[in-house]
């Protein structure tokens, strides 16, 4: 037997490994509930959300990415001309070359992760994960020097040769590290990542104008609400948390992560992946970070237990920490859904277990009776505009710009903004109308608290005023608001073309219907993206270009757009109240102030309660409508109220 | 181990009307759910025509449901009273005051009366449950006393007491509701009674007499309290008038 013949015995053995490992982990995912999965489109969508979705966000750690291109490239490259070379035993010099070439390529891919590993981040999980590079170098050396003498550079010396035996030591050592590891291990971000993309719960993410991005809502008379145990999720998202590649990029942009709040959302994601592997496991072999806060903290799970609780693999307080601000999907190079994950989570414990922490129980019991959370009549919704007459719909009938108030209307902090808003309007020549009193809570914050027989208690009774009435567009204040009509609202049978208030000033103004005149002695302003208004549905322009209409010396800070850091106002957290040592508002405040501008301008009335709450030597915080208001070229006490 | 009832009645939204569980009568649950807790059985009892009042309740544990079926005007009493007579509970906890209707919390006296019973108000827990039960009494300013009683009792929650934690949704759904047929006597007096919205009392006005300067100074000034004002005193100092303050209030035992 030449030498050669080793490599195609130690790479079947490996396959063979792999393959009894992969059929374990496939039964583990068969657990989970079912999916509606088009195969077919996703697996010709594949290529596409691979080069371009995938690519786009590992690109932006551009070490990482001339890393994987080298190392997973000349992998990939390898294994299938190993296939022909060693498989076939085509021993052509027009294969063996680019065969050594790809090994070589492989090689100096593996010597950047060894090198990334020699100072680890610590977002970075160690483990099993610091083997991992000494595994994909160790195959292609092996491999390389067993395809030598087809290259012909060097004569077989044979299998029995003391370096041919301590370089098949080498390759069977790491071909089985990277085979178990299929299942097990580092490798299976390849296959389940590649699975994920195939089979993801949210296709619309990958098309270009990576529009919105819905809850999916749940059957509330299905025997269990919610997810309980990793089995309950559906098993396309159990393919997902195996896809995690655990490098930390979501830790790095979760605001609760870096207040100290215990939560790290890759900790979540490795958490199901951990528990629907196994009957039973703990979390002491856990590799990466672990929650802020309870750092010594054991937790005990299975794919048949209950992932959240006091001594589970993820622990209640982890849950509720979340702002569903939506940074870490963003920042996730495998596409993994976190938020989506958490309100699973989330679901469970509010519908079945009725635990949710803090305020958030009696915000809960005063939208059941009240249909706010406030738990104020439905005419006080309107005490803040009797002077403004605004015309109610219920009298109207039919209205060009519908405008919901939304819970800012019971906050003097959203007051103020929607008061600018409407007079800015109004000097404008626009035509608004109210539901008034008609109008309940969107069902938007019981959604994100888990509370989803409330959401859609208030979806279909605000469908149902809808109805009722004609108009062209929805216009609003508040950013969740306009996701929960725009996103939500449709899988309830409620479709609108709902706009945000930046949107409508943004087109008064290229209209020319606005005029301004710039401020006296103006400091610069600096724009702070609202989670539910960009991430969630894309809108970083408009506000931006408003404000470049009103005058120079707008500057970002350097979390904007889509890294935006979250106020801290999102998902009920000001409910839950975790508590942390920082304060997530604090942060995004530091981050206006380094940016020396004078001015924060926020497009969210929780943002405007967040942001203005935070005290000391910090810029002003003004909402949009209110700096429109302000920079109006008439005198303000001139424009109509 | 012992049986207690609950009563629970319809509670009423302050601003909306709707329909909650009444904020007193979720005290008395909570208290019924720390007994339960510790091993005894716990019955949820309420008295009215629809389900929908007591599965409000329901989302909180899961226990027991009973509803005795009787129109919204009917006097419960009459019909409470045999309910309980054949079940002989070790306690009855209810809310100090119904939210709706009639109720003006006479209920509990007039049971205990009847049973031959302790009635103890503002109740801020129940300690231990056997041949008598030991509980902790709110007193006005923060003081609590333990008392005593024969078992059996009623007890009534302190206004103040929180609500039990943790209401789940899918758990009123599925909760299973028993419906007891009731035979009620209406009110004689009900037909004589007339209905009003409640108005506040007028707080009374102090008449501060010699012009506006008086009435400025009346509004601007503060006049000291029985209190004692310390700056920066030494620390055993502040502790004798802390002791003293609490000694004058009963607080403390010397």
């Amino acid at each position: 037997m030449g030498s050669g013949g080793v490599v195609l015995l130690i790479l079947l053995g490996a396959l063979g490994w792999a393959l009894i490992g992969v059929l374990g982990r496939i039964a583990g995912w068969r657990a989970g509930r079912p999916a509606k999965v088009d195969w077919l489109a996703g697996l010709l969508a594949l290529p596409r959300r691979y080069l371009v979705n995938v690519h786009e966000v590992v690109a932006r750690d551009r070490y990482a990415s001339t890393m994987h291109v080298m190392a997973a490239g000349g992998l990939v490259l390898a294994l299938l001309l190993v296939v022909l070379v060693h498989g076939f035993g085509i021993a052509s010099p027009w294969l063996a070359w680019p065969l050594l070439l790809a090994c070589v390529l492989t090689l100096l891919g593996a010597e950047r992760v060894l090198r990334r590993r020699a100072d680890r981040p610590p977002r970075l999980s160690g483990g099993r994960w610091n083997r991992f590079g000494w595994a994909i170098g160790g195959f292609a050396l092996g491999l390389a020097w067993f395809t030598l003498p087809a290259t012909g550079v060097m004569a077989d010396p044979g299998l029995l040769h003391p370096v041919s035996l301590a370089f098949a030591a080498l390759l069977a050592w790491s071909a089985f590290e990277l085979a178990d590891g299929l299942a097990h291990g580092p490798m299976r971000h390849a296959l389940a990542g590649a699975l994920n993309l195939v089979t993801h719960p949210r296709a619309p993410r990958f098309s270009a104008d990576r529009p919105v991005a819905a809850i999916h809502p749940i059957d509330l008379d299905a025997p269990r609400l919610g997810v309980e145990t990793p089995q309950d999720f559906a098993w396309n998202r159990l393919v997902m948390a195996d896809a995690c590649v655990a490098c930390g990029r979501c830790e790095e942009q979760c605001p609760a992560f870096a207040a100290g709040q215990p939560l790290d959302p890759k900790f979540v994601i490795r958490a199901i992946s951990m528990a629907q592997g196994a009957d039973h496991v703990d979390d002491r072999h856990y590799a990466g970070r672990r929650w802020p806060g309870l750092e010594r903290r054991v937790g005990e799970g299975g794919a048949a237990r209950p992932l959240v609780a006091d001594g589970g693999l993820i622990p209640p307080a982890a849950l509720w920490a979340c702002t569903t601000c939506r940074a870490c999907v963003e920042a996730c190079p495998m596409m993994i859904e976190h938020v989506d994950a958490i309100i699973d989570l989330r679901r469970f414990q509010t519908l079945e277990l009725g635990a949710v922490p803090g305020k958030a129980p009696a915000a809960l019991a005063e939208l059941a009776a009240a249909d706010n959370i406030h738990g104020r009549a439905a005419a006080r919704r309107m005490d803040a505009f009797v002077d403004l007459d605004l015309p109610l719909l219920r009298e109207v009938e039919s209205t060009d710009l519908l405008l919901w108030l939304g819970d800012g209307a019971f906050d003097p902090r959203g007051q103020r903004a929607m008061r600018a808003f409407v007079q800015v309007a109004r000097h404008a020549g626009l035509e608004l109308a109210v539901l008034g009193e008609e109008e309940l809570d969107t069902g938007d914050l019981a959604r994100r608290l888990g509370d989803e027989a409330q959401f859609q208690r208030l979806a279909e009774a605000n469908i149902a005023t809808l109805a009722r009435y004609r108009f062209r567009r929805i216009v609003t204040t508040d950013p969740h608001v306009l996701n929960s009509l725009r996103n939500d609202y449709p899988a309830m049978g409620g479709h609108y073309e709902v706009v945000h208030h930046t949107a409508v000033l943004l087109e008064l103004a290229e209209e020319g219907r606005l005029k301004f005149q710039p401020g006296e002695g103006q400091a610069a302003l600096t724009y702070h993206d609202p989670c539910y208004l960009g991430r969630w549905n894309g809108e970083f322009e408009a506000p931006r270009r408003l404000l470049d209409l009103l005058g120079p010396g707008r500057v970002e800070m350097a979390r904007h757009g889509r890294t935006a850091r979250c106020c801290g106002g999102g998902g009920g957290a000001p409910l839950t109240d975790i508590p942390g040592p920082r304060r997530i508002p604090d942060m995004r405040m530091a981050d206006a102030k380094a940016t020396r501008a004078g001015t924060v301008v926020v497009a969210c009335p929780n943002c405007a309660v967040m942001l203005d709450g935070v005290t000391g030597d910090y810029p002003a915080v003004t909402e949009v409508a209110e700096l429109v208001l302000a920079r109006l070229a008439v005198p303000a006490e001139r424009v109509a109220a | 181990m012992a049986e207690i009832v609950t009563l629970l009645s319809a509670g009423c939204h302050p601003e909306t009307g709707r329909l909650r569980p009444a904020a007193g009568d979720a005290a008395a649950l909570a208290l019924g759910l720390a007994l339960r807790a510790s091993g005894h059985r716990l019955i949820g009892l309420h008295a009215g025509p629809a389900d929908d009042a007591l599965r409000v309740y329901a989302g909180f544990a899961e226990f027991d449901l009973v509803r005795l079926n009787l129109s919204a005007q009917a006097d419960a009493l009459p019909v409470i009273l045999p309910w309980l007579a054949l079940r002989r509970p070790a306690l009855v906890l209810a809310g100090p005051k119904a939210e709706l209707g009639a109720g003006t919390g006479l209920l509990p006296y007039a049971l205990a009366e009847a049973m031959g019973a302790a009635c103890i108000p503002e109740v801020a827990g129940v300690e231990e449950l056997a041949e008598r039960v030991t509980l902790v009494q709110a007193l006005p300013g923060g003081r609590r006393r333990r008392l005593a009683a024969p078992a059996p009792a009623v007890l009534v929650a302190a206004g103040r007491l929180a609500p039990p934690s943790g209401w789940a949704y899918a758990r009123a759904q599925r909760a299973r509701l028993e419906t007891v047929p009731a035979t009620a006597l209406e009110p004689v007096a009900a037909t004589a009674w007339r209905n009003e919205p409640a108005r506040p009392l007028a707080r009374p006005v102090r008449r501060i007499r010699g012009g506006a300067a008086a009435r400025m100074a009346a509004a601007t000034s503060f006049t000291a309290g029985e209190g004692q004002l310390l700056v920066q005193p030494a620390p055993d100092e502040a502790a004798r008038a802390i002791l003293a303050y609490l000694e004058g209030q009963g607080l403390l035992r010397s």
